[in-house]
């Protein structure tokens, strides 16, 4: 009891609610702003959190996100331009809806959905998080390797485009995780004589650089102003959306709960709740020819699966060390500038802390339904900023963001680098989340791997003795076989037709 | 798949695998500390053969599809917008450009000098006029320093200004 009144007194702190205030204006209105990332919304708050405590710092990350991807939805209802690549999955369906002339019923079900399945989410982390967390105490370097392989396994798997391009990304961030100091052995390595980096690169100018910087370049390549809607009024959102809710509640409450239980599988994140939770409501619903036409029902399973997948992709994070995708990756990188290293010492050592952030995710979900009203009223002004005035101003506040972190220039000569690389992995279809997540769980991987080497002495044999080890790293090896076999299979299916193409078109 | 992206992945392909080559032999020079078995170059030496052979299969996926795709029914398919994205490759260059020029001067002439320069001239580079981006340029960088140099103490370069530091910050 001591601990929540703790918790209570640090969530509703002055510093916390204002650093959750400030966090939603700023996540719902980058969210909301069309060709703009829940990604970029987080990368760009990391430089102001430096300057907070740890807990207003991690409540204005989880707000960030989570009022982001929601506003992500604005734009799809209204332009078909999905926020995030989750809110891809119901796109079409929100703007069909939009286009049959109810776009307050498509903007509220994602509102509404969202917070709900925000606060399941939320409860699955406070209910899985603690127990887990007495599991993974029994953990040994074996598990901690095995569930950061298979962390890194299912970032590739899930990543958009081919397998290999996913394995190439995640190789790329295990490598930049290598430079620096070795923990080990004090050597240096790959800082080809630059003391600068010998402590490797900071993780805050590096997630700048890929998301931001990038996402900038790629703007100044193909500079794509996307038109304003002319005629969508969003007043009366709350007329009749409650009846609609309630006659699709099952669905809603699966969406939720399958974007939770997806959520906590270490590496997937909330990129693929939707479409699992969409194609799922498609094939359980009684109506599912009204699917595609702008169907209350699938907009809502899948808004709640993947606002309730980005909350339980915390437990993971929060009791491992293991993110659960890219924005929980940053959350970590957070965790460890504050001092509040995750991992099971972490719930021993600082629990009032941890349970401040649980009851952050419960009030960020609770506050995204006023937030979100208000926002889709002020909607027309933001969409209608061009991305022209925008893009100058994130990459200046880019550049000072990296600097103010580190106080050196090195840090804003990084953010050009990652820049450069974001762009140039983006522009070859190489996909990002793997990259974040290689550089975050590098050191632990590279520590545990070398660790269990050397107590086993080199016997490859030995990480799989104990029962949990044993699970995890099957699991994960027969992720790679599936994989492996995927596109071994698609390579000879791509020659098979290629040959019928050439047999067609010859004489 | 068109030639354009043939060749692009193939270069993808071969970086790649020349990354991945570089690794291997940097990390075989990084010598085993006594009593580890396993020494500081192991690991990375693994990353860089992933990336080795990740490379080749690459390049041997794209001479495999090399081929059958050539074929008129699928070429072509991809061209729509290369050549006018070719064509602006100069943008993305002068951002870059303009990052590096502001990150080297600015800690000789001061954010407060050279962030409005820089904005400015981005916002003329994606097509503003120069009346708006000097006025925005201006207002931007009074903003930025509000936030980072007043509000969160971030002690902003001030450069050529250094003499004024104590005048201007009432200002700025």
């Amino acid at each position: 009891m001591e601990v929540l009144g703790d918790a209570l007194g640090l969530v509703f702190s002055s510093a916390t609610l204002l650093a959750i205030l400030g966090a939603s204006v700023f996540g719902l209105l980058v969210g909301a702003i069309p060709g703009l990332t829940a990604s970029m919304a987080t990368a760009l708050l990391i430089p102001f959190t430096f300057f907070m405590d740890p807990v207003p710092a991690i409540a204005a990350m989880v707000t960030v996100t989570a009022m982001a991807i929601f506003a992500g939805d604005i734009p799809g209802a209204l332009l078909r331009i999905p926020g995030t690549p989750a809110s891809a999955a119901y796109v079409d369906e929100a703007y069909a809806l939009t286009r049959r002339g109810r776009p307050e019923l498509a903007l509220g079900t994602a509102l509404f959905c969202s917070a709900f399945g925000g606060l399941l989410g939320a409860i699955v982390l406070i209910v899985a998080a603690p127990s887990l967390a007495e599991l993974a105490f029994a953990f040994s370097s074996f598990e901690y390797f095995w569930l950061a392989c298979l962390g890194l396994t299912c970032t590739v798997l899930v990543s958009q485009g081919p397998a290999l391009k996913g394995l190439v990304s995640l190789l790329i961030g295990l490598f930049i995780a290598t430079v620096g100091l070795d923990p080990l052995t004090g050597q240096m390595r790959f800082t080809f004589g630059m003391p600068e980096l010998s402590g490797g690169f900071g993780i805050v100018p590096v997630l700048i650089g890929l998301f931001a910087v990038g996402e900038v370049l790629r703007f100044a390549l193909k500079p794509v102003e996307i038109m304003p809607p002319a005629h969508t009024p969003v007043r009366h959102i709350l007329k009749g959306l409650m009846p609609e809710l309630w006659r699709y509640r099952a669905s809603v409450l699966r969406g939720s709960a399958l974007g939770s239980g997806i959520g906590v599988l270490p590496g997937i994140g909330a990129d693929i709740s939707p479409y699992v939770s969409y194609a799922l409501a498609r094939r359980l619903s009684r109506t599912p020819e009204k699917f595609g036409t702008g169907h209350v029902e699938g907009i809502a399973s899948a808004t709640g699966a993947n606002n309730a997948s980005l909350s339980a992709a915390y437990v993971p994070t929060l009791v491992f060390g293991i993110p659960g995708d890219s924005l929980t990756a940053m959350i970590i990188g957070v965790l460890y500038m504050q001092g509040l290293d995750p991992g099971p010492t972490a719930f021993v050592q600082h629990p009032a802390a941890i349970y401040g952030i649980f009851m952050v995710f419960i009030l960020a979900n609770l506050l995204m339904i006023p937030f979100g009203l208000a926002a889709m009223g002020l909607l027309r002004r933001v969409l209608d900023v061009p991305r022209r005035i925008l893009m100058p101003i994130i990459l200046v506040f880019c550049m000072i963001g990296s600097f103010a972190v580190e106080n050196t220039m090195t840090a804003v000569y990084v953010t050009i680098v990652f820049g450069i690389l974001g762009f140039a992995l983006e522009s070859l279809r190489y996909p990002l989340a793997p990259v974040i997540l290689g550089i975050v769980l590098g050191p632990l991987v590279e520590d545990r791997f070398i660790t269990s080497m050397q107590f086993t002495r080199g016997d490859l044999l030995g990480f799989f003795d104990r029962p949990i080890a044993c699970v995890l790293g099957v699991v994960t090896l027969a992720l790679w076989a599936l994989m492996l076999w995927s596109m071994v299979r698609d390579a000879v299916r791509r020659r098979q037709k290629g040959g019928e193409l050439d047999r067609k078109v010859a004489p | 798949m068109s030639d354009r992206a043939e060749v692009r992945e193939g270069i993808a392909g071969t970086l790649t695998a020349l990354i991945g080559g570089g690794i291997v032999v940097e990390s075989w020079s990084i010598p085993t500390v006594f009593g580890f078995n396993y020494g500081p170059g192991f690991f990375p030496g693994l990353i860089g053969l992933g990336l080795l052979v990740a490379g080749l299969v690459h390049i041997t996926t794209v001479v495999m599809r090399r081929a059958p795709l050539s074929s008129p029914v699928e070429a072509g398919t991809s061209r729509s917008d290369g050549p006018a994205v070719a064509e602006r490759w100069w943008r993305p260059a002068i951002v870059l450009l303009i990052m590096l020029l502001m990150t080297i001067i600015m800690s000789r002439l001061g954010f407060h000098l050279t962030a409005p320069v820089a904005l400015g001239l981005l916002f003329v580079l994606f097509g503003l006029s120069w009346k708006f981006a000097i006025v925005t340029a201006i207002v931007m960088t009074l903003l930025m320093d509000a936030i980072f140099r007043a509000l969160l103490l971030v002690p902003l370069p001030w450069g050529v200004l250094t003499p004024w530091t104590g005048v201007l910050a009432w200002r700025f």
